[in-house]
């Protein structure tokens, strides 16, 4: 059986993709003891008009300092972007990145539809925090405001795994939004779970 | 189960279990491994209307998951025949990535066949030519 592997230079994220992380765990074992946190919650800008909410639990508390540490170099980070409505046209290709990772959308169209046909790589500073592997929930999206067939679902895939996708069938004229779950075992702190959702809106032709 | 998810998970199943076999001996490992409702999502900006899914596991098994195992998604909330290809897409691009093999073949031709809709049914098509060849993909 041939393995499928992928190894892609690094995507870029689309400036309409929001990232929001969210860094989860298991039911913290103790209680948290004076000057200790088991969860932090903030908000970073995003863009000129949008933000987003970073939630942090842990498996186990952490000190208020160390916290704060984690707080201030995720908070450096841009998490995600302004959620504008972006215009792509037909053979148009997007293509950007941030410290989440990159993404590629390209729309193509032919005689009777079109396709939009995404990509998305987690970058490397998040590849470096993966424990085994990443499970990929599968693209939702939606055309015009009604959710069309979700993409496929991947579990257990390597940390440098190209995801991807087609959103189709789509037209000029259509307003499309799409919505992807990334979710992994962490290494940062006492470890517990990370969550990226990267999501965005496309106005077609 | 309301009838209509058992009605569409019999369906799903068939169309799955179809698919595979026509995809060949390629295909021959990979098995069913679940069928299940998915749980909604949360839409990432109001006013987005979710619909209803249902996610086919398949794998060479045991395991729900690993590199060459995909949950294809079924829509039981949009047309019928655009759930229909959507799924057997999903299925067909798994085994093609994960094999590197151009399945099911175009006769005569070097590329895979592809889905569409002929006349309303969910077909098997030429991606050149549709006279060339097509076939339903459930019979």
């Amino acid at each position: 059986m041939r393995k499928r592997h992928r190894s892609v230079a690094a995507f870029a994220v689309s400036a309409q993709i929001i990232v929001g992380i969210l860094l989860t765990a298991a039911p913290a074992s103790a209680a948290p003891a004076s000057g200790e946190v088991t969860r932090l919650t903030f908000t970073v800008p995003t863009g000129p008009r949008a933000t987003a909410t970073v939630n942090i639990t842990f498996d186990r508390p952490i000190s208020s300092a160390a916290a704060a540490e984690i707080r201030e170099d995720t908070a450096a980070a841009p998490a995600g972007q302004a959620t504008t409505v972006e215009h792509i046209t037909c053979g148009q290709e997007i293509v950007r990145s941030d410290t989440q990772g990159g993404a590629s959308l390209r729309y193509e169209c032919y005689p009777l539809y079109a396709v939009l046909n995404w990509f998305f790589r987690l970058s490397p500073a998040l590849q470096a925090t993966v424990v085994g592997t990443v499970d990929e929930q599968g693209a939702s999206w939606w055309r015009n405001g009604v959710e069309q067939p979700r993409n496929g679902q991947h579990l257990g895939i390597p940390a440098d795994y190209l995801m991807h996708g087609s959103l189709l069938k789509v037209w000029n004229g259509d307003v499309v939004d799409y919505q992807d779950y990334i979710s992994w075992q962490h290494n940062i702190g006492p470890g517990g779970r990370t969550a990226v959702v990267f999501a965005g809106s496309l106005a077609l032709g | 189960l309301a009838s209509h998810i058992a009605d569409d998970l019999a369906y799903a199943r068939r169309l799955v279990e179809a698919t595979l076999e026509r995809l060949g001996p390629a295909a021959q490992g990979l098995h069913i491994l679940d069928i299940s409702t998915t749980e909604p999502v949360t839409p990432p900006r109001p006013g987005l209307q979710t619909g209803q899914h249902l996610r086919i596991t398949v794998g060479p098994g045991p395991d729900l998951a690993g590199p060459d195992t995909i949950g294809a998604h079924f829509s039981m909330t949009v047309p019928r025949d655009q759930a229909t290809l959507a799924t057997v897409d999903q299925v067909q691009e798994h085994v093609i990535e994960t094999f590197y093999v151009a399945v099911p073949p175009c006769p005569d031709h070097q590329h895979p066949l592809r889905t569409a809709v002929l006349d309303g049914v969910p077909s098997w098509v030429c991606p050149v030519d549709v006279a060339h060849h097509a076939e339903p993909i459930l019979t």
